[in-house]
């Protein structure tokens, strides 16, 4: 493993996907190589439909790609195949994942959503409670952790989960349009969040956004345009 | 504890945080244990129903029945004791039946009768039993209070005994007294004494009879033949049989004693005398000798409990019987009790009898009791199967409904589910999460239909008349209760009975299984998901 790849926490070679559509190919995303050095954010704009959201699932290795390849914190995972055990058991230890809407389970409160993350990674335990108080506490919403998802706002659910994205300390963050939810203050609150947490965690953060202003914020801003990443 | 994150979830989704129970989890734990509860109790009561009947059957013919081609005659004590010297016999009492015609005032019955050795009788076919659950019904309510249970040393050839119906049709009944005068000095205080019928025979005439107290220690007795006071008697002396036709008065002095002019007076019922004429004696008439009824005292009332008994019956000796067949020195066969470890067993019963049979001769015949009943025992077996027949597709209802309202939770939670991959779960775990819902629903209803189905048995008499008498009425219920018999029923716990558990198991098990591939579907479906498609579904 070079020197180069030991530093990048999330890197994409030629990255390619097809979609049938009756007897015609779409070609989402072509040739696409993307790398985040940890501690740094990348952020992706384009239009609707251009396939930002599939380019995140295949960086999760939630879909399965028509060619390329894929390293999450230098480790090789073949992004051709479907997702396996093996992908989901180093997916819960080096991917965090957050999303627009949410996702939290409703039958679960606060504390019992983050440490969800570290149930899925086979590791809960004290360490694990301290940790996702700490994290609760840093974003904001330690008074409620008690409370079940159903009783907070949107951006109260949105620092909730973020909290568990980070619980297992990923390498990688992808979000996929994390304050397309969010009144502005509660969505600026919210980035604040993650590229902190980027930098703190030495994490490399992807950020799917079509807020000109967030796409900024991050280290790196690139566009994704028929099927195609390039500098914004 | 650290369970494994599937384990954890679909705990959480059945008993969410806060809200304790999920209303789905309790509609299908509570109709999973209904019918695991359904079917333990039904096939309880069916196997109590069965023992009870087995019981009823072999107290009323024995374990088996042994007859010879053309019926035994002079030697059948020879026959009787080659019986009793078979190494798995216990008990061997002789019979003869027949139909005889009863009069009583203008009333008639045509009952089955059979005739019995009172004493031999008794450790095979227990009429002393019998006896008591005919005891008899008192049109004076008094009556039935202090009159004492018709015993089987009654049983003479002059004394007979007559099932409840038929005496019922005659308008007969065994001797009966009630208490007219109770002048005791002595009641009103705790501990006051008593004077009990102990014994009142079938030849005591009816009349008044009187006890007066001299002192605390003796008292004289007056009869109704010539109203003189008898001689004294000490009250040590209680007890005392004092003849046939007299009745035993028994006298318990009790804390305060009796005083002088204590007085006791008892109005006594002598028993019914019946006639009755039996088909020799037509045979007879028809050769233009007549013979004048035979006349006989009616000396207690039965009731059988096998139902298939004859209901219409009458017990007499088994001379009484031979005099009126007008076959004297004849049996009909033989009832045998076997030992208990033959009786318990059937192949064991069977292999008994073809061996008695063996050394008795070709002409013999040693039929035990579940092969001549066997007709009886093949329907309560079919009408058991069909109840579970019935219920299985009722369990496989709930198994369904089970799986739609999980599958419904699949797509409700599709989005959940791709980001319980997208977070790392497998997707076997994410099968296993609606897997373990449907076990965890399967187990839990099963332990609480247990719970329920114990209930069930340990208050089965209250709930039975709560049920019965809901549906059939008051009047209704009692011949429910009556034909069934729910409350003599032998009902086992599982710990009691390994039947019992054994049904308990098996049931448990078919309500575990039977929710848990209610999951599996769902839980198939939910592992099937593409994460990527999952997450984008609305």
């Amino acid at each position: 493993m070079s020197e180069h790849n030991q530093t990048l926490a999330l890197e994409a070679k030629g990255l390619a996907k097809t979609f049938p559509y009756g007897e015609e190919i779409l070609e989402i995303l072509l040739d696409v190589d993307l790398s985040v050095v940890a501690g740094k954010s990348v952020s992706i704009r384009g239009e609707s439909g251009c396939g930002k959201t599939t380019l995140l699932n295949l960086l999760a290795r939630l879909d399965v790609a028509d060619v390329g390849e894929l390293y999450w914190n230098g480790e090789a995972h073949d992004p051709k195949l479907p997702p396996g055990s093996r992908d989901s058991a180093r997916r819960a230890f080096l991917v965090g994942v957050v999303y627009q809407a949410y996702y939290l389970i409703p039958e679960m409160n606060v504390l019992e959503n983050v440490l969800l993350a570290a149930r899925l990674a086979g590791s809960i335990g004290k360490d694990a409670k301290h940790r996702a108080r700490e994290l609760l506490d840093r974003v904001g919403v330690s008074n409620r952790e008690r409370q079940l998802p159903q009783k907070l706002s949107g951006g109260e659910r949105q620092r909730v989960a973020i909290a568990r994205a980070l619980l297992n300390r990923p390498k990688v963050i992808l979000a996929d349009e994390p304050t397309g939810n969010l009144d502005e203050r509660s969505a600026g609150d919210v980035m604040e969040l993650l590229l902190e947490a980027c930098r703190e965690e030495d994490a490399g953060l992807v950020l799917v956004t079509h807020n000109p202003s967030f796409a900024k914020a991050t280290d790196e801003a690139l566009k994704l345009v028929k099927g195609e990443l390039s500098p914004a | 504890m650290k369970l494994p994150w599937a384990f954890y979830l679909s705990w959480k989704q059945l008993f969410p945080t806060g809200r304790g129970v999920s209303f789905f989890s309790v509609l299908s734990v509570f109709g999973v244990a209904l019918g695991v509860n359904v079917m333990i109790v039904v096939v309880a009561f069916m196997n109590g129903f069965q023992d009870k009947f087995r019981s009823d059957i072999i107290d009323s013919q024995g374990h088996a029945r042994a007859e010879m081609s053309y019926g035994s005659s002079g030697d059948w004590k020879d026959d009787m004791a080659k019986l009793e010297s078979q190494p798995k016999v216990k008990a061997v009492t002789p019979y003869l039946n027949g139909h005889l015609l009863l009069e009583h005032f203008g009333n008639r019955a045509v009952p089955f009768a059979m005739g019995i050795d009172p004493i031999r009788g008794d450790t095979v076919i227990p009429v002393s039993q019998f006896l008591a659950e005919g005891s008899p019904k008192m049109l004076v309510e008094e009556a039935s209070k202090i009159t004492p249970l018709p015993v089987v040393d009654d049983l003479q050839d002059d004394v007979v005994f007559l099932s409840r119906k038929a005496a019922d049709k005659l308008g007969a009944h065994p001797a009966a007294a009630i208490l007219t005068v109770d002048h005791n000095s002595s009641s009103n205080r705790a501990g006051n004494g008593t004077i009990v019928l102990r014994k009142l025979d079938p030849f005591v005439e009816s009349g008044t009879w009187k006890i007066r107290f001299e002192n605390d220690a003796s008292y004289r007795i007056t009869d109704p033949y010539d109203e003189e006071w008898e001689d004294l008697f000490l009250v040590a002396e209680n007890s005392e049989n004092l003849g046939e036709g007299i009745p035993v008065f028994e006298i318990t002095p009790g804390t305060t004693p009796f005083a002088k002019g204590d007085l006791f007076t008892f109005e006594i019922f002598g028993a019914s005398v019946i006639d009755i004429y039996s088909p020799a004696m037509l045979e007879k008439a028809k050769d233009d000798e007549l013979l004048p009824p035979r006349q006989v005292r009616v000396g207690g009332i039965f009731e059988v409990p096998w139902q298939g008994f004859h209901l219409d019956a009458l017990f007499g000796t088994l001379r009484f019987m031979q005099e009126m067949n007008d076959q004297p020195g004849v049996v009909h066969g033989f009832n045998l009790k076997f030992v208990p470890e033959v009786a318990s067993d059937t192949q064991a019963l069977a292999d008994a009898c073809m061996n008695t049979r063996s050394s008795l001769g070709e002409n013999w015949s040693v039929v035990p009791w579940f092969v001549e009943n066997a007709w009886f025992f093949d329907l309560l077996k079919f009408e058991e199967y069909l109840m579970v027949l019935i219920m299985v597709p009722i369990g496989l209802v709930a198994a369904f409904a089970i799986a739609i309202a999980l599958m419904t939770s699949v797509l409700r939670k599709t989005r959940e589910i791709g980001l319980l991959v997208a977070m790392g779960g497998s997707r076997l775990s994410v099968g296993t999460v609606f897997t373990m819902q449907g076990f965890v629903i399967g187990l839990l209803g099963a332990v609480l239909g247990w719970g329920m189905a114990l209930l069930f048995i340990c208050y089965r008499d209250t709930l039975m008349s709560f049920i019965v008498r809901n549906i059939a009425g008051e009047e209704g219920g009692v011949g429910v209760a009556q034909f069934y018999d729910f409350y003599s029923l032998n009902v086992p716990y599982p710990w009691d009975s390994p039947d019992s558990l054994q049904n308990f198991l098996i049931f448990g098990a078919f309500a575990v299984g039977v929710s848990t591939l209610a999951g599996f579907l769902p839980a198939w479906k939910a592992a099937r998901l593409n994460p990527a498609e999952a997450l984008r579904s609305e």
